[in-house]
């Protein structure tokens, strides 16, 4: 990570909000901290999540201005809805700088056994799939559902998150077996449009065909287990919506989610 | 020498066939009266650079063989040409 | 590995020739490549370092007046009347004798493309073959531009940002097939450049967007920018509302449009923004957009390195721009080529279209070599690359 983008943003936070670098995308970077941003009694047992826009050179400041707080706010409005939605688990917002460019959420998910890194689902597909753990055990059958349950939830509410990868699915260990987060809105919409879900869904079924290969079938239809219960279990009107959404994740995957070009 | 010749068919009419008439002035450019740059450009300004080069000739002044046969095909694709656009139009005629 | 010595060149030589013909829009471009035939490649993964030779590079650009697009019907006459000039200039230049013998294949672009004008290329294409017993090959002029990226630029695996008039592509290599990650929703930016052009009534010579570029250069105040509609949808971008919106503002300007607060003081009624400012303003806009897309595809595949091709990429400032976003990912770099290669040349199709012959593909039957308009860049299989 730069050491020009720490600085910026100690800078903001002030010296008494040590932050340790966790992740670093395209448009933002992800700190970790034990200091609240504003209660003074929250003590330092507990771990949140600053998720940083850097101030991007290549383009004209007023640009990249507008572009950090737009985006800043909007994602941070669409987790506060989000998180008031029941059942749906996202990360709670606890605060946000939208000049800065910061956001301040829970920190979820945990260190998975044996070394396996970070639980998001990625990770914890891999360790499955390694020496002395059964890819097809019931836990990730389960698990799995429980992931496409959440996408079930986000779509059925009329939200596309944009940028399903198994990466952006976070899992936390409860008394037998792994709820289901899903954090990082930061491409997401409200959309009714069944096009938007469709390719929500060709986007992550993508994602794990090219990391998980060997169990992809399994585990995408799991997943689409999982989103399919949360439709039908909203009755007729339920069903038929399914019906158009996956009609529309087909069309979407026949087509590449690209379009024809022409020239 | 052999002229080209074009067939136009459809299974509802009579074929309708094309021939070269040396003769005719048409058959004996390369610079078509269909095959020119479109109106709406040369309106626009436009400075036409873009003619089929001139049939070429040998010292005589006479025509090389390659030389008729492209003022041939000029001809023949002229008289294709508005054959064709007649079609449309009466196909268009047909709707309307 | 890869084996790319497969076919063996004609008449025992030591060396590749292959004729390319490209025509998709109204850049009519013949090119003559040779590739020497190297040990290195026959168990490698060299296709970025062919040693290509060119031996001729000849280009003419069908120009429309200030304010008209090139419409199908007039660049397909210009690309049938001048194709033999073309063809036999580059064949002096390359001091081609005996095009039978010297030949191994002739590439030309098989799509995208306008229909009309990829129509013209291919027949004389498949006249040449004919005439001259040289098998043909047909070419996907995105992979075209691609091919030609790697080999002048000898970057290795880059993600590939395609920008021209007619496409807006964010491409990364991957398993046989270069996958496009991000992509235009409606039209290229070449597209928005040149239309926009078209509303300023400015030469479309050389290029419409070199002009625009120009304009751009000389706007005298670059610290306060136009708010434009920054569209951005993820991987993707959409430029026809910024074009709608920048078009309206032109003409508002040229009515001398009052009322409108952007263009004029309110109170004074003085002109406070000129054309040249639309232009920076545009510009600084949908580079922006072009390098965060590509930034996106970057993060994503764990690259540093870019690789801009495709008419837009002669633009001076959107190499700055994602020189300067590109150091800033772990001391990245971008690489580009020179008009030469950017804008639409024979040269790049005899390089694709070479690599495809050499592996072994061919054309077996001339129904084959009907053009496509729509041809996806995905769609070809990349048997050259490991």
């Amino acid at each position: 990570m730069s050491q020009d983008i720490v600085k910026k943003i100690s800078s903001c936070l002030g010296p008494n909000i040590p932050i340790e670098s966790v992740a670093q995308g395209a448009e933002a970077v992800v700190f970790s901290t034990t200091v609240h941003p504003y209660h003074p009694n929250a003590g330092t047992d507990k771990k949140y999540i600053v998720k940083y826009r850097p101030p991007k050179r290549y383009r004209h400041p007023s640009i990249d201005q507008a572009l950090t707080k737009r985006r800043t706010l909007g994602e941070s409005r669409l987790l506060s809805k989000l998180y008031l939605i029941e059942g749906l688990n996202v990360p709670k917002l606890i605060a946000c700088d939208p000049y800065n460019g910061c956001i301040w959420l829970e920190f979820l998910g945990q260190e998975l056994p044996n070394g396996n890194g970070f639980s998001n689902l990625k990770n914890f597909l891999w360790m499955y799939a390694s020496k002395g753990y059964n890819p097809h055990d019931n836990v990730v059958k389960e698990t799995l559902h429980a992931v496409g349950q959440q996408i079930g939830l986000l779509h059925w509410n009329d939200y596309c998150h944009g940028d399903l990868t198994s990466s952006n699915i976070v899992l936390g260990k409860v008394k037998d077996g792994w709820k289901a987060y899903l954090i990082d809105f930061g491409l997401s919409s409200t959309s009714n449009l069944v096009e938007d879900k469709g390719v929500d869904l060709y986007v992550l079924e993508r994602a794990i065909m090219s990391t998980h290969s060997s169990y992809a079938d399994d585990y995408n239809a799991w997943l689409l287990e999982g989103f399919s219960q949360v439709y039908q279990s909203q009755g007729s009107k339920g069903e038929t919506k399914l019906k158009e959404v996956l009609n529309r994740f087909n069309e979407v995957r026949l087509r590449g989610r690209k379009r024809s070009m022409i020239g | 020498m052999l002229h080209p010749t074009a067939t136009y068919s459809l299974p509802d009419i009579e074929p309708t066939r094309f021939v070269v008439n040396p003769a005719e002035a048409r058959f004996q450019t390369t610079d078509g009266k269909t095959t020119g740059a479109s109106p709406h450009v040369l309106n626009a300004g436009q400075v036409d650079r873009d003619k089929p080069s001139e049939p070429r000739r040998t010292a005589t002044g006479e025509m090389t063989p390659l030389g008729q046969l492209r003022a041939n095909l000029t001809g023949l694709q002229d008289d294709i040409n508005e054959f064709l656009t007649h079609r449309m139009e009466l196909a268009k005629g047909k709707k309307d | 590995m890869v084996n790319l010595n497969t076919v063996r060149p004609k008449n025992g030589r030591d060396y590749y020739i292959a004729l390319g013909l490209e025509g998709s829009a109204n850049k009519l471009g013949v090119g003559v490549l040779k590739h020497p035939l190297l040990p290195q490649h026959e168990d490698g993964d060299l296709s970025f370092n062919c040693h290509a030779e060119i031996l001729a590079n000849v280009r003419d650009t069908y120009i429309t007046p200030p304010g008209e697009g090139f419409l199908p019907r007039d660049t397909a006459r210009h690309h049938k009347n001048w194709c033999i000039r073309l063809i036999k200039q580059a064949l002096k230049e390359a001091s081609i004798v005996n095009p039978s013998l010297d030949i191994d294949v002739i590439c030309f672009t098989k799509g995208p493309g306008m229909g009309a004008p990829l129509h013209s290329v291919a027949i004389a294409a498949r006249t040449c073959s004919l005439l001259w017993e040289v098998p043909l090959i047909g070419v996907n002029h995105c992979v075209g531009h691609i091919e030609m990226g790697r080999e002048i630029t000898k970057a290795v695996n880059p993600v590939v940002l395609y920008v021209s008039g007619g496409n807006t592509q964010v491409i990364a290599y991957s398993e046989k097939r270069y996958r496009i990650f991000g992509e235009t929703l409606d039209i290229a930016i070449g597209n928005c450049l040149d239309r926009f052009a078209r509303t300023l009534r400015i030469p479309n010579a050389p290029s419409p967007g070199y002009n625009i570029e120009q304009l751009a250069k000389r706007c005298a105040n670059k610290e306060t920018l136009l708010e434009l509609p920054y569209t951005v949808k993820g991987m993707d971008l959409s430029m026809s509302g910024i074009l709608a919106y920048i078009d309206s503002l032109a003409k508002d300007l040229f009515r001398g449009n009052k009322k409108n607060k952007t263009l004029f003081d309110p109170k004074t009624g003085e002109q406070k923004v000129t054309v040249e400012d639309l232009c920076y303003s545009l510009q600084e806009n949908l580079f922006a957009m072009l390098v965060e897309i590509t930034e996106r595809a970057m993060a994503h595949v764990n690259s540093n390195q870019v690789l801009i091709v495709g008419g837009v990429g002669c633009n001076v400032r959107l190499q700055e721009m994602m020189q300067m976003m590109c150091e800033d990912r772990a001391n990245g770099q971008v690489h580009a080529t020179d008009e030469r290669f950017c804008i639409d040349n024979g040269v790049m199709i005899a390089q694709a279209g070479l690599l495809q012959y050499r592996m072994g593909d061919v054309v077996k039957d001339l129904k084959e070599t009907v053009v496509t308009q729509k041809f996806r860049t995905d769609e070809v299989y990349v048997a050259w690359r490991e």
